[in-house]
């Protein structure tokens, strides 16, 4: 079976761990996002009748109080950047944290998650569709999740 | 004011918009009435919001309370101690000391082993290696367990291969492994933002009842779950296996791809787990060995086993002895016919009986040294007649050698006496040479200085040479192989022409004037210059006739020009130079070509006076 390491990042409160909720089979204890900065899950996939395994790597939000270690990027196939709609500086803090990714991964895979999409009324999410690599999830609703994932997973086991 | 309504629900209506603005006005003023009045609603707002959504509560307050914990530790550490220690204090002993006492307990067992093969082991092993006893016996305790073993991939933390102990399986190892990996990320960053030695990577980590021993080479690390900390050894034959791994398999972990199922993975298991069983039975040997050793725990019965091989190995010493004393003794018998006694006392042949003659004492004192190869106590008995006749016989011969020596000594004196006479001849005869060879030295040196003189003079070229090589030791001009001054470099001549270039003038004077001062400034050199030649040249293009006047002209030319200079006043160079044409006769040649600018040129010689170098000597000579 083939194994890769993906990450979650996005800023504080912005629905990371509720995602990972929806998706993930297994997962540590919630206390280790806190303590260490990251909370590992994985999820098992069958894509081209293949079995491969996701270990996903939740990261905790920087803050000035509290830095995360930039090892933690490292070896990743791809990762998730997750924004909260409801607050447009997590959306636009999303730049700074795929630079960061980039230059660490340089041939990683991303996609975009702009969480909390249930609370968009439906002409602003006509106007974000069919963007790229960008989903409007809701982990609340269950909206996109498992299609966002398998779209980075599709990408990554392809290469 | 005026309001449209004066019912209370209409105004706080009304006023609601302006509530938060001016709470917060309060608050900031601290204003007390309204401080209080909320203080008394904060613990039922917080567990109101508690109910409703505990994680976000918890998020909010984190933000707020871990700052201020941080900040009062930093600004009243002792009371911060004095407060956590009744909890933290005495979590902390609780753990030490059940962990001491664990240990105390296995060591009070093993000294009271007495008198196993065990302690003396370790007796004799802390003498010759100098390790303590008690280190041992810690050394002995702290024995752990490898129950599994992970090799992970560095930058990612994916698992590549595994190995456990049966019924040792971790739960979902990939994710174990990806955890270990940022356990380990992170108190790395955090080791070096922390500590200001910049120590090395974390290498231990331990929980419970766990610990995780960390070795880290190249793009991979392995991990060690282990039940205590490893030992010394125990690390060392870890990295000894793990670097046989990483020396192997290098390049696939370099370039693993999280695939699991390639039949390097499978190899790096298996060996593993070889490494694993290996530990296991190095473990069981131990044990049964120390469980034999524990048979012979009982003090009494190890007292009388020993004594008994003692006494079985004395028997065994004495049973020798007796032997090869008797064969000795027998073989003495065969070769001389002599019956002797032989004993070993005290760690000495002793040998008894009587013999006939000093004959047979050689003989049986060659068979004991031949045997044995050391020396007896002599305890044989003689026959008188035998010892007298020895003793009148060694007795003519002392006097014998006394007549010798006697008739040697007054040979000695007389030639004493003969060598006293020769030694005085000899001293004459010395000192007579010695007044010889005083003459000698004396007349030598003498001539010794006049052939000094005559060489000076003889070599004056090489000395005029000399002084003229350091006197342009950095021009191209001079050619130390003539001792002339060679302008070929100079271009001082046009086609046809016989009067020099206006601006090679200056360069031409320059040169001339150090030749003269060289020449004619040093007494031991001026004597014997005859004359300073001046040859004029030109380039082979036409006729010899014409090459030739063309040259005189230039070297006259020249001649007048210096003859001009004061230099040439002051030594009176007007007779002693000279001007010669030499046409075309010594062109430049460059690759096989002739560079004409450089063939129309002057060279600037001197000669010797041969007839005043010979006066010279002549003169030393006579002298």
């Amino acid at each position: 079976m083939i194994r890769k390491k993906i990450l979650l990042i996005g800023d504080f409160n912005v629905g990371k761990t509720s995602l990972i909720r929806r998706y993930v089979d297994n997962a540590f204890d919630d206390k280790y996002l806190t303590t260490i900065g990251v909370k590992i899950s994985k999820k098992k996939l069958l894509l081209n009748e293949e079995e491969c395994e996701l270990l996903i790597w939740d990261l905790e939000g920087a803050t000035p109080q509290k830095s995360i270690p930039k090892t933690y990027y490292g070896g990743a196939a791809g990762a998730i950047f997750v924004g909260d709609v409801s607050r447009f500086e997590t959306i636009k803090n999303l730049d700074g944290h795929i630079e960061v990714f980039k230059q660490i991964n340089p041939n990683g895979s991303y996609v975009i998650a702009y969480n909390k999409s249930d609370l968009l009324k439906l002409d602003q999410i006509k106007s974000l569709q069919n963007i790229e690599n960008v989903f409007l999830t809701s982990a609340k609703k269950d909206i996109n999740v498992d299609k966002m994932f398998i779209s980075l997973a599709k990408e990554i086991f392809n290469d | 004011m005026e309001f449209e309504a004066y019912d209370e629900a209409t105004i706080s209506q009304k006023l609601l918009p302006l509530f938060d603005d001016i709470l917060l006005q309060k608050l900031q003023e601290k204003e007390s009435r309204t401080i209080e009045l909320l203080s008394r609603h904060l613990a039922q707002i917080i567990l109101q919001s508690s109910k409703k959504d505990l994680p976000a509560l918890s998020h909010s307050l984190q933000s707020v309370i871990s700052p201020a914990i941080s900040k009062e530790i930093e600004q009243n550490k002792d009371k911060m101690v004095d407060a956590l220690y009744p909890i933290m204090g005495g979590m902390i002993s609780k753990y030490v000391t059940q962990a001491i006492k664990e240990m105390m307990d296995n060591i009070n067992e093993k000294i009271e082993d007495g008198l196993s093969f065990d302690r003396y082991k370790r007796k004799l092993k802390s003498k010759v290696t100098g390790v303590s006893e008690t280190e041992l016996l810690l050394e002995e305790s702290s024995d752990a367990v490898i129950s599994s073993l992970f090799v992970i991939h560095k930058e990612s933390g994916l698992l590549i291969a595994e190995a456990h102990l049966e019924d040792q399986e971790i739960d979902d190892p990939y994710m174990v492994a990806s955890m270990a990996s940022a356990i380990k990320d992170f108190v790395n960053d955090w080791i070096m933002n922390h500590d200001d030695a910049k120590s090395s990577e974390v290498q231990i980590v331990s929980y419970g009842n766990e610990t995780l021993y960390i070795e880290s080479a190249g793009s991979v690390y392995i991990i060690a779950f282990l039940d205590a900390e490893p030992d010394h050894e125990q690390r060392s034959r870890i990295n000894e296996f793990f670097a046989k791994l990483v020396k192997k398999y290098s390049t696939f972990f370099q370039h693993f791809d999280g695939n699991d199922s390639s039949d390097e993975v499978k190899e790096i298991s298996q060996k593993m787990h070889t490494f694993l069983h290996m530990q296991t039975n190095r473990k069981k040997t131990k044990n049964s060995k120390s469980d034999k050793e524990d048979n012979g725990k009982n003090p009494v019965k190890t007292i009388f086993l020993i004594l008994g091989m003692l006494f079985f190995g004395y028997l065994l010493y004495l049973g020798n002895q007796y032997y090869s004393t008797y064969r000795l003794e027998k073989s003495i018998l065969e070769k001389t016919d002599q019956s002797v006694h032989i004993e070993r006392i005290d760690d000495k042949i002793h040998v008894r009986g009587n013999i006939s003659s000093m004959h047979d004492f050689y003989a049986i004192k060659n068979i004991i040294l031949n045997a044995t190869g050391e020396p007896f106590v002599n305890e044989l008995h003689m026959p008188l007649e035998e010892v007298d006749r020895r003793l009148s016989r060694q007795n003519k011969v002392i006097e014998q050698f006394e007549d010798n020596f006697q008739k040697q000594n007054k040979a000695i004196a007389g030639f004493e006496n003969d060598l006293s006479d020769r030694a005085s001849i000899f001293q004459k005869k010395i000192d007579l040479l010695e007044k010889k060879l005083n003459t000698f030295t004396s007349q030598y040196d003498k001539l010794q200085n006049r052939l000094d003189q005559i060489g000076k003079t003889a070599g004056v070229k090489t000395y005029i040479l000399k002084k003229l090589t350091q006197a342009f030791k950095n021009s191209d001009a001079f050619h130390e192989a003539d001792g002339s001054l060679d302008f070929k470099n100079r271009k001082l001549f046009k086609v046809g022409e016989m009067l020099p270039r206006e601006e090679s003038l200056n360069l031409l004077e320059e040169n001339f004037s150090r030749y003269v001062e060289v020449l004619m400034g040093d007494d031991k050199i001026t004597p014997f210059i005859k004359e300073i030649v001046i040859e004029g040249y030109t380039d082979s293009s036409g006729n010899y006739s014409f090459n030739k006047k063309l040259s005189e002209q230039r070297a006259r030319k020249i001649k007048e020009y210096l003859s001009g200079l004061d230099i040439s006043k002051r030594f009176h160079l007007q007779k002693l130079l000279k001007a010669k044409g030499l046409a075309d006769e010594n062109p430049i040649i460059v690759n096989g070509v002739e560079d004409q600018e450089a063939s129309r040129r002057i060279k600037i010689k001197f000669e010797i006076d041969p007839k005043n170098i010979l006066n010279a000597i002549k003169k030393t000579i006579n002298d």
